[in-house]
């Protein structure tokens, strides 16, 4: 399509005539351009117009008319008719709706507006120009058009995602999405939309609706000569979004959230969020709304993510530079995603500009990165390349020999890349590949090791104007080994793994006020349970190998968001998952009514490859609702239902090193949740101020405990190690947050409580008699805030403080004499029954921005500041050992002193 | 099992870290208490030995006034077997310890203890003995110069069904004094008597010390091929330690267990012994295998195993056989110089001894008819006498000659 120039500038002589004043004509072809000029140049009018084709001609026979008679005339071929009012003449399409026009006295823009038509793969750029969309010669112009497009940056092409686009003046408003798209259904004409984000410059597009079209949107996200930093951004409107407990990070905009030895990091970020804790700080797995670490879905581009944590959880795998943002949903979690109780932790990679050749390296005390954006085909394809080491070694080469671990090791690397092509505007292909792998020892003869490595391939496609398509593949692999080789003798090597392959279809669909998603997903797992073998030669271990667990797990959903009125919306979905252990498959039936016990064992199966073992299914409900009450007040609720059929093995509080997973299987249920939530949202004027208070309700069944003396490695039947308990919780959370000016941040507290029991009555000795316990993480009161404050345009303090109650932990009950030994020992009984002392940790970071200067060629960044400034030894544990004889107590902290980090980052 | 620093170690390049493990005694709040805690085995074979204690507050101390003596005397403990046979009373020999003679076991009967005090009878799970195999080897290993002196265990069974083990130890070690003094020196009578090889000994420069403090020590060859165990690690000491100045001889009990008693065993030591570490599971009620026939609902922390006999070995550890520092240092100073050291006007032996040193060195006299005993040089009572570093002068039966 070409372009074209439609409208005019009509010139703005002032000869004083009247609208008496006549024209003749001596019969020629004349543009409407020329009569037009002749018409201003001749009466004080000044002509308005938009979307007439100028260069059109018409015949005049030889005639004298009057500028009324002369208009119709020249306009009778067209859709057009004119107006007259004060001095003024416009000269509109007859179906266009006018009344914004008047109603807004408008005219300028008509009269020093460029008018542009639009061609799909444009971008709108100006502020400043009237974008036409549609056919503006139509004599059909619908009352209402939907107008859809995507936004994007244009300083790299990356989509834009959680920017609002608002009809200006009224509260319909549509949301980008996570890669930048965007529908809204607005009336016909001439129509402004407002662009509002945060992090993004307030901007505002002009446009003249004649139809449907699709209107894409370039903006400037990081502009230059911005007054105000925002440390977080992306948010998801607070007050008309629909979902209930979601929150949207981009990492772009955290960097200025005081880190852990510098280095921003997505899951710490998680972490300050209300409602998501963890057991002790830098400690690997997060607990969501009283869920259990294993009940968080972590994706990572489509791929499951089994162990997110590097280092012992000082990081996570996730390099901050190939993030382009995260998704952490906490309630209401869309019936796209299912799989885990709890939570989803949506995570994207960037895409690589594809213009440019771009990069950014950095380095901290402990790693280092380099981050690459690499053109391959102008416009159209593009590679992400990423990666990231440690050289931590010589922290721990550097401790006293006697210290004992200065023989030890810990290091990491990861590394990951993006392919982005572009087929047309309507076929977009994205491939993901991430690798990372981890090690660490603490003497020459114990070794722990794991990877992750994640691929798939993402097919997005916009079958039309209102349905899309993404078609995703993948592959992901999970595993660790451990070597243990003290004593040659007894020299082991103990691993596992974890391979899926995945295939996911989805579909958007937009029909009115209906937003329809609907697919499937279908996961087939292959877990080698665990592999417990000889190291070396003298090794008198006996290889012994579980059997491997398989399964496939499907899922079909849909979803519809009904926009039942502008102020009440509706989301209902549901979701049906299947789950089939597959065989080959040697398993033990359990005497019915009795827990599995090898006591109870009554027969013993055997399944062949790829035979259906057991099935599970059942369908999950995903509702939520939200009504404005006022255009920055809005109330929602949700209720959803979850099923989980993987299981974490583990009775430590955190991820370890040596956790596994599980399949449900015959004699393990999956894992069944609800949680019921309510909110109320409220901005103050100009959404300085966003608040929120959600509270929630949840119960979780058949989470996995362990009996007590649980044997979980290398267990041949190890659903007699588990019991199945009962869990819920609840909580209130409240939160305010500054995303505009000097001073942004939020401030967050939370009210929540989480417990659980094995309440089988067929368990003869369940923990704490049966009755209902707090978790490991049940840590009432939680206090969180972040802040940045921005002096200037390059420095900014940036504040961080973290208090909450401290954890339930197991204490003994008493102590006896064991003459036998020689010395006291503890015994216990009730699980949990006291507190370590209350957490409080402070940070703080002074940050020197980069120079706003965009004819320099790199930008440098440097972050210095303080971990844990007040020094306060926060206790991580607290526990007793028999010593000598004796009985002793011992706190343990991770961090007693302040930890000074610093940081600088360089982009090219 | 992963160590619990790791954390403050990364971070000690950048901070002088005080130590991030210090001790901990808030007072908690009491749990269940005054529960009877029962220890021993039914061995065959042997005098059983089983112990019945009280369980008391964490923060109880043994030199309260109150006594937990429930079970003290009053107890009544007998062996009963499946064939319905019950044995005659243990002997109470006070302080909860009573002791039982155990014939020979039938390796087809189940064998229970018994136990009725204060109208309560409580009753362990009746069992099949379990048959001890010999311990193969005991041996030490230093892996690396001045390193830590491990012991180290070996042993198999024939059967092939895989084996539990628990090791009990008892150590002795020989310690002698820094200096081998010439001469004694009697405070009250201020006399100075010279010791003499043959006639007259120095009582004071051999010594020998005892260790019964036990860690819990369990092991399987449940992994193993062959149902072996080699070398496993048993315990440690330093090498510095004084346990290895002279002679160092340790007694190694091999006990096989059931399985259910190893795991109790197992429970019992990570609660005990492997607490604090990062990635250590939270410690939880351990069930042991003793019910209270008439309330079954009441704990009991005990678990009584039925074992059919018992193996030990015994092995010496010379101070040669291994790298080690000496580890102490001692100052000889002149009478002169021990005058000016405790700042006295005048010299007065007396006062040195009062003050804890003893004489080393006898004034050398080149008249070999003059008797006569005076100190030439002194030095610390814990540089020349062992019994002030805790040892006793009665030699163990067992001691090798020439030591």
């Amino acid at each position: 399509m070409k372009k074209l120039l439609l409208t005019y500038i009509i010139s703005v002589f002032t000869v004083i005539a009247g609208a008496q004043q006549k024209y003749t004509f001596a019969g020629d072809s004349l543009t409407i351009e020329s009569i037009l000029q002749k018409i201003e140049a001749s009466t004080p009018y000044k002509i308005y117009s938009i979307g007439l084709d100028l260069t059109d001609t018409v015949y005049m026979k030889a005639d004298t008319l009057t500028i009324n008679d002369l208009l119709k005339k020249i306009l009778s071929a067209t859709p057009y008719r004119y107006t007259i009012s004060d001095n003024r003449i416009f000269i509109l399409n007859k179906y266009l709706n006018t009344d914004y026009l008047f109603d807004n006295k408008d005219y300028d823009m008509l009269q020093y507006g460029n008018f542009s038509s639009m061609r799909d793969d444009e971008t709108a750029d100006s502020e400043n120009i009237v974008y036409v969309i549609g056919d503006q010669f139509t004599k059909n112009v619908p009352a209402t058009v939907t107008l859809s497009g995507k936004l994007i940056d244009l300083k790299n092409g990356n989509p834009m995602p959680g920017v609002s686009v608002i009809l200006k003046g009224t509260t319909t408003a549509a949301v980008t999405d996570k890669n930048g798209f965007y529908t809204l259904k607005i009336p016909s004409g001439r129509r402004d939309i407002e662009l509002t984000g945060v992090g993004i410059q307030n901007s505002r597009r002009n446009l003249m609706l004649y139809g449907d079209g699709v209107f894409n949107i370039g903006m400037f996200e990081d502009i230059i000569d911005l007054n105000e930093v925002t440390v977080i951004a992306g948010r998801i409107d607070n007050v008309k979004n629909i979902t209930i407990g979601v929150e949207k990070i981009q990492i772009d905009r955290i960097k200025n959230i005081p880190a852990m030895m510098g280095e921003v990091d997505i899951l710490q970020v998680i972490q300050a969020l209300p409602g998501v804790k963890t057991v002790g700080e830098a400690s690997s797995g997060f607990n969501v709304r009283g869920g259990a670490t294993d009940q968080n879905l972590i994706l990572f581009n489509n791929n499951t993510i089994y162990n997110a944590n590097h280092l012992f959880g000082f990081f996570s795998i996730f390099n901050a530079d190939m993030i382009k943002d995260a998704e952490i949903y906490k309630s209401s979690i869309p019936a796209q995603y299912g799989g885990r109780i709890s939570s989803v932790l949506d995570i994207s990679s960037k895409e690589a500009n594809k213009e440019k050749f771009k990069g950014s390296a950095g380095i901290g005390l402990v790693t280092s990165k380099l981050n690459l954006e690499i053109p391959v085909i102008k416009d159209r394809t593009s590679i992400l390349l990423s990666g990231r080491t440690t050289y931590s070694d010589w922290i721990l080469k550097n401790l006293p020999k006697n210290s004992g671990y200065n023989e030890g090791t810990a290091g990491f690397y990861d590394i990951g890349t993006t392919v982005s092509h572009k087929i047309n505007d309507r076929n977009l292909i994205n491939m993901y590949g991430y690798y990372s792998r981890d090690r660490f020892s603490f003497s020459k003869q114990t070794k722990y090791a794991y990877q992750n490595l994640n691929a798939s391939i993402k097919w997005r496609q916009i079958v039309s104007d209102n349905l899309s398509g993404t078609y995703t593949a993948g592959f992901d692999h999970y595993d660790y080994d451990n070597t243990e080789a003290t004593n040659e003798f007894e020299a082991y090597k103990l691993s596992f793994d974890i391979n899926q392959a995945f295939v996911n279809v989805d579909y958007a669909l937009s029909i009115d006020r209906h937003k329809l998603t609907g697919g499937g997903q279908s996961i087939f797992y292959s877990v080698n349970s665990g592999t417990y073998e000889p190291y070396g030669e003298m090794s008198l271990v006996n290889k012994d190998v579980l059997q491997k667990d398989k399964a496939l797990e499907s899922a079909l959903y849909i979803n519809d968001e009904w926009t039942i009125t502008p102020e009440l919306s509706v989301s209902a979905g549901l979701r049906y998952s299947f789950f089939s252990a597959l065989g080959p498959r040697t398993y033990y039936q359990y005497q019915s009514g009795m827990i599995p016990y090898l006591e109870t064992v009554t027969d013993t199966l055997t399944a062949k490859s790829g035979s259906i073992i057991k099935n599970y299914h059942g369908p999950e409900l995903r509702l939520s609702a939200r009504y404005i009450i006022k255009p920055n007040l809005s109330v929602k609720a949700g209720f959803n239902t979850m099923r989980q059929y993987i299981h974490k093995l583990s009775n430590t509080v955190v991820m370890s090193p040596t956790d596994t997973w599980k399949l449900s299987d015959p004699n393990i249920r999956p894992q069944k949740g609800w949680q019921a939530a309510t909110g109320l949202y409220f901005d103050t004027e100009k959404k300085i101020w966003e608040t929120s208070v959600e509270i929630y309700y949840k119960r979780m069944y058949d989470y996995l405990d362990y009996r007590n003396t649980a044997q979980i490695l290398m267990n041949h039947h190890v659903e007699t190690d588990v019991l199945s308990s009962q869990g819920y919780a609840y909580g209130i959370e409240l939160m305010v947050r500054k995303t505009i000016g000097k001073l942004n941040g939020w401030v967050s507290y939370s009210y929540s409580r989480t417990f659980l029991r094995q309440h089988d009555k067929k368990i003869s000795n369940p923990v704490n008699n049966g009755k209902w316990y707090p978790t490991d993480y049940d840590k009432p009161h939680d206090f969180k805030l972040i802040g940045n404050y921005k002096f200037t345009q390059r420095y900014s303090l940036s504040l961080n403080i973290d208090y909450n109650t401290g954890r339930p932990t197991t204490i003994p009950a008493g102590k006896y004499y064991n003459k036998e030994l020689n010395s006291w020992q503890v015994y216990y009984t009730d699980r949990n029954s006291y507190r370590i002392p209350d957490y409080f940790r402070s940070d703080v970071s002074f940050n020197i921005e980069p120079s706003h200067k965009l004819t320099l060629l790199t930008h440098h960044t440097f972050s210095i500041g303080v971990y844990n400034v007040t020094g306060r030894k926060n206790v991580y544990s607290i526990y007793y050992q028999s010593e000598y004889g004796q009985i002793k107590g011992y706190s343990l902290s991770i961090f007693g002193t302040p930890i000074p980090f610093i940081t600088y980052n360089i982009k090219f | 099992m992963i160590k619990k620093c790791i954390f403050t170690l990364l971070i000690t390049y950048i901070s002088l870290t005080t130590g991030c493990i210090s001790e901990f005694n808030a007072k908690l709040p009491s749990g269940v208490t005054d529960i009877l805690a029962v220890q021993g085995n039914i061995i065959g074979d042997t005098t059983a030995v089983f112990v019945l204690t009280q369980s008391v507050p964490l923060d109880y101390d043994p030199n309260d006034e109150k006594q937990y003596s429930d079970y003290d005397r009053n107890a009544v403990l007998t062996i009963i077997d499946s064939n319905g046979n019950q044995s005659l009373p243990a002997t109470a020999l006070g302080g909860g310890t009573y002791s039982i003679a155990v014939g020979h076991l039938d390796p087809n009967v189940k064998y229970a203890l018994q136990i009725e005090c204060n109208g309560d009878t409580y009753r362990s799970e009746p069992a099949y003995p379990v048959v001890t195999p010999e311990i193969d080897s005991v041996t030490f290993i230093q892996h690396e110069e001045y390193g830590d002196v491990i012991i180290r265990i070996s042993t198999h069974d024939s059967e092939n069904q895989p084996k539990y083990f628990m090791w009990r130890y008892i150590e002795d070690w020989e310690i002698v004094s820094y200096f081998d003094v010439q001469l004694a020196y009697d405070m009250n009578t201020g006399i100075f008597t010279a010791y003499d090889e043959e006639k007259n000994p120095n009582p004071y420069y051999y010594c020998w010390k005892k260790n019964i403090t036990n860690p819990i020590l369990v092991g399987s060859s449940n992994d193993y091929k062959e149902n072996r165990i080699v070398n496993k690690d048993l315990y440690q000491n330093l090498a510095s330690n004084e346990r290895f100045q002279y002679l160092y001889s340790t007694l190694i009990t091999q006990y096989a267990l059931s399985k259910p008693a190893y795991e109790y065993y197992l429970s019992s030591r990570k609660s005990n012994e492997e607490m604090g570490g990062l990635f250590t599971p939270q410690p939880s009620e351990i069930t042991g295998n003793i019910t209270c026939v008439n309330d079954p609902s009441k704990r009991i922390i005990g678990y009584v195993d039925v074992i059919n006999n018992i193996t030990s070995k015994r092995i010496f550890i010379r101070s040669s056989q291994i790298s080690r520092n000496r580890a102490r240092s001692c100052t000889l100073y002149t009478n002169g110089e021990l005058q000016a050291l405790l700042q006295m006007e005048e010299l007065n032996f007396r006062l040195f001894a009062l003050y804890g040193y003893d004489p080393v060195i006898r004034t050398p006299t080149m008249d070999p008819n003059d008797t006569s005993v005076t100190p030439e040089s002194w030095a610390a009572r814990s540089c020349t006498n062992c019994t002030y570093n805790g040892g006793s002068v009665n030699k163990p039966e067992f001691w090798p000659q020439g030591y």
